[in-house]
C-alpha cells in the first residue's frame, strides 16, 4: 500500500513537472502566427546569418568538446596520472559552479589571447566544458581495462589505439556529449553578450539584443524554428543518449 | 527506420533552410507589388519679379527650376517616394508618401516647384493600394 502511494506520488509529480516544462512550448506555438514565420523566413534579413552563425557555433562547440573531453578523460582515466582524481575533483567543482563565475575569467584569457570579438572567443571556452570531460571520465572509468592492455600488447601507437580500441566504445558517451554541447552552444546567451560585439558574429540567441521595435512577436516564431534542429537531434541520438546517461548512471 | 525518417526530415529542413537564405529575397519579390518609376523631366523658366536697383524700383528675371512628373502619378499635391533602404544584412525599397508643391498640369505633366529633387525616384502611378512604408519591388528603369 505504502509502495503504490508512492509510486502514485511519483508519477503525480513526474506528471506536473511534465506540464510546467511543456507550456511554454504550447504557450510558444499558439502565440506564434503563420505571418510571422513568413516575415521571419522570407522578410527579415538578419535571420539566416544568425541562423547559420547559431548551428555553426552549436556543431563546433558539440564536436570539439566531444574530441576535446575524449582526449582529456582517456589521458586522466587511463593515462596514469598520479592526480587524475584531483583533477576530476577539480572538474567537479568547475561543473558545479554557475556560468557568470567564469565569465571574467575567460573575458580577460580571451582578451589577453587577441581572441576577443572572434568566433574562436565563442568557441574555444565552451570545447574546453568541465561537464564534458567530466562525463567521459565517469563513461571511460567504467570501460574494462583488459582490451586498453590488449591493445597496448598488440600496437605501440597511442592514436591507434584510440581510434581503433577507445572511440568505437566511447561513441555512445561521445554522442551524448555532443549532443548537450550542441545544445548548450545553440542556446548560449552571456558568452555572445560579453565575447563578441560585431553584429554579423552574434548568433540566434541573443537576437532581442538587437531586435528592433514591433519585432518582438517575432520571438515566438524564432523558438520554434530553433527548436528544430536540436528536437531532430536529440531524436536521432535517442539510443546514444540513453546507452551514454544509463551507463554513467551505473 | 526512425533514424532514416529523422535523417530524412533534417535534411529536408536544412534544404529549405539553404534555399531559404539564397533565395529568400527572390520569393519575397513574387508577393510584393510592382511598382514603375515616373520618368522625371526637368525644366527651368523665367518668372518677373519687382526688385531695388539704384534705388529704383525695376522688374527683373530669375530662373526657375522646376519638375515635371506625368499626371497620374501625383494626385492632390502627393506622390509615393521610392526609397532604398539598407540594412545590415540586405536591403529593399519602400515608398513613402509626401506632399509636393505643383503648379499648373500641361500635356499630362504636373509641374513641381517645390518638395521633390531631381536625383529621388517617384511611382509612376499614385495607387490606392500602396500606402505610406509599404515595401515594393521596382519594376524597369526610371
Amino acid at each position: 500500500m505504502k509502495k503504490q502511494l508512492g509510486k502514485i506520488f511519483t508519477v503525480t509529480f513526474l506528471l506536473m513537472i511534465s506540464i510546467v516544462l511543456f507550456l511554454p512550448i504550447v504557450f510558444m506555438v499558439r502565440e506564434a502566427a503563420p505571418s510571422d514565420f513568413y516575415l521571419l523566413l522570407i522578410e527579415k534579413f538578419w535571420f539566416y546569418p544568425k541562423f547559420w552563425n547559431s548551428l555553426l557555433y552549436a556543431a563546433g562547440i558539440g564536436a570539439g568538446a566531444s574530441l576535446f573531453a575524449l582526449l582529456a578523460a582517456f589521458g586522466l582515466t587511463k593515462g596514469g596520472f598520479r592526480c587524475g582524481k584531483a583533477i576530476s575533483f577539480l572538474l567537479l567543482l568547475l561543473m558545479l559552479m554557475p556560468l557568470q563565475t567564469t565569465l571574467l575569467p575567460n573575458y580577460i584569457g580571451l582578451r589577453d589571447l587577441g581572441l576577443l570579438d572572434t568566433r574562436s572567443a565563442l568557441l574555444l571556452p565552451m570545447i574546453c566544458s568541465p561537464f564534458a570531460i567530466y562525463l567521459m571520465c565517469r563513461y571511460m572509468e567504467g570501460m574494462p581495462d583488459e582490451n586498453w592492455e590488449a591493445a597496448r600488447l598488440e600496437t605501440g601507437s597511442l592514436f591507434q589505439i584510440l581510434f581503433h580500441v577507445v572511440f568505437p566504445q566511447m561513441r555512445a558517451c561521445a554522442a551524448a556529449v555532443f549532443v548537450f554541447m550542441f545544445a548548450e552552444g545553440f542556446n548560449m546567451i552571456e558568452q555572445p553578450m560579453y565575447y563578441v560585439k560585431q553584429d554579423k558574429l552574434k548568433p540566434l540567441s541573443i537576437i532581442t539584443d538587437s531586435m528592433q521595435a514591433g519585432e518582438e512577436p517575432l520571438i515566438y516564431a524564432i523558438g520554434i524554428v530553433c527548436m528544430i534542429p536540436l528536437l531532430f537531434l536529440y531524436g536521432f541520438y535517442e539510443e546514444e543518449l540513453e546507452d551514454g546517461l544509463g551507463m554513467l548512471k551505473m | 527506420m526512425k533514424r532514416k525518417i529523422l535523417f530524412g526530415l533534417t535534411t529536408v529542413f536544412f534544404v529549405l533552410m539553404l534555399a531559404g537564405t539564397f533565395f529568400h529575397q527572390k520569393i519575397d519579390s513574387l508577393f510584393r507589388i510592382k511598382v514603375q518609376l515616373a520618368a522625371i523631366e526637368t525644366g527651368s523658366e523665367y518668372v518677373s519679379f519687382l526688385g531695388t536697383i539704384d534705388g529704383k524700383e525695376t522688374e527683373l528675371m530669375r530662373e526657375e527650376q522646376f519638375l515635371l512628373l506625368p499626371e497620374q502619378a501625383v494626385r492632390d499635391n502627393m506622390v509615393y517616394v521610392v526609397e532604398h533602404v539598407t540594412e545590415p544584412y540586405g536591403s529593399y525599397d519602400v515608398v513613402t508618401l509626401r506632399m509636393v508643391q505643383t503648379a499648373v498640369t500641361t500635356d499630362g505633366k504636373v509641374k513641381i516647384t517645390a518638395g521633390l529633387s531631381e536625383s529621388e525616384n517617384v511611382a509612376a502611378v499614385y495607387d490606392d493600394s500602396l500606402y505610406d512604408g509599404m515595401r515594393i519591388v521596382v519594376e524597369g528603369q526610371r
